[in-house]
C-alpha cells in the first residue's frame, strides 16, 4: 500500500514539475520510473529472506534483548523464561507474539507453551522455517 | 488457556485501542501495562464458571472497542477511575456527603 501511495504521490508531483517547465525543455524522457528506481526498496511483498543458523539465532536474541521485561545482560539461549527471566504467562504470550511478528508467520498456542527456552523458540523456527546451515 | 488467547488478541488490538481512544498521552508500552494490569486483576480466580464468564466479557469489551461503541471517557474511568470520587471513609464526610 505504501509503495502505491508513494509511487502515486511522486507521479503527481513529477507530474507539476513537467508541466512548469518551459516548453523547450520538455524532453519525453520517463520522469517517474527513474524516481522509482532511486527509491531503494526495503520490504517486498514477495519471499523473505533466507535465514541461516547464525541469522536466525542473532534475530531471535535481539527481539528478545528489545523486549522491554527482559534484562538483556541476563539473556542466554538456555536461560529459563520463568525462572532466569521472571517472566510470567501473560509476558510468554508477548514474547511469542513479538517472534510472530519478526518471523512472519503464526505460532500455534499449543506449540508457543512448550516454549521454555530461547534455544526452544529456535528449534523450532529452525524446524517450521527449513533452516539446516 | 482461553485467557491466554484472549489475552493475545486483546494485546494484538491494543494499538488500535490506544490510538482510537486518543489515549497517546501515555506511550504504548505504559498503556500494555495497564491492559495486563486489567488481567492480572483476575489472577487469584480459581472456578472456571467464572473464568469463562470474563473471558467472555473480555470478547464483548474487544467487539465494542472494535466498533467504537465506547467513548474515550468511558474507558478512562473504566481503566484509570479518573472522573469518580473517592467514597468517602470516616463519619464527617460522610455526614456532610448525605450518605449517612
Amino acid at each position: 500500500m505504501l509503495r502505491v501511495a508513494v509511487t502515486a504521490a511522486l507521479r503527481t508531483v513529477a507530474v507539476r514539475s513537467f508541466a512548469q517547465m518551459p516548453a523547450q525543455q520538455r524532453v519525453f524522457a520517463p520522469l517517474v520510473v527513474s524516481a522509482h528506481k532511486q527509491m531503494g526498496q526495503i520490504r517486498q511483498y514477495s519471499a523473505k529472506a533466507p535465514l541461516t543458523k547464525k541469522t536466525l539465532e542473532e534475530r531471535i536474541v535481539l527481539v528478545l534483548s528489545l523486549y522491554d521485561k527482559i534484562d538483556a545482560k541476563k539473556l542466554t539461549l538456555d536461560s529459563d523464561f520463568t525462572k532466569d527471566l521472571g517472566l510470567d504467562s501473560l509476558d510468554h504470550v508477548e514474547v511469542v507474539m513479538a517472534i510472530e511478528e519478526e518471523f512472519g508467520f503464526e505460532i500455534p498456542d499449543g506449540d508457543a507453551d512448550r516454549f521454555k527456552t530461547p534455544r526452544d523458540i529456535f528449534q523450532y523456527i529452525a524446524d517450521k522455517e527449513d533452516v539446516f546451515e | 488457556m482461553s485467557v491466554l488467547q484472549s489475552y493475545k488478541e486483546f494485546q494484538r488490538l491494543t494499538p488500535k485501542f490506544w490510538w482510537d481512544f486518543g489515549l497517546h498521552d501515555m506511550p504504548l508500552g505504559v498503556f500494555r501495562a495497564v491492559i495486563k494490569k486489567q488481567f492480572t486483576k483476575n489472577g487469584h480466580l480459581t472456578d472456571v464458571r467464572v473464568i469463562d464468564r470474563l473471558v467472555g466479557e473480555t470478547h464483548q469489551h474487544m467487539k465494542s472497542i472494535r466498533y467504537a461503541f465506547y467513548n474515550p471517557d468511558h474507558v478512562r474511568n473504566y481503566l484509570f477511575a479518573e472522573n469518580i470520587e473517592a467514597k468517602p471513609k470516616d463519619f464527617l464526610s460522610k455526614f456532610l456527603n448525605g450518605k449517612e
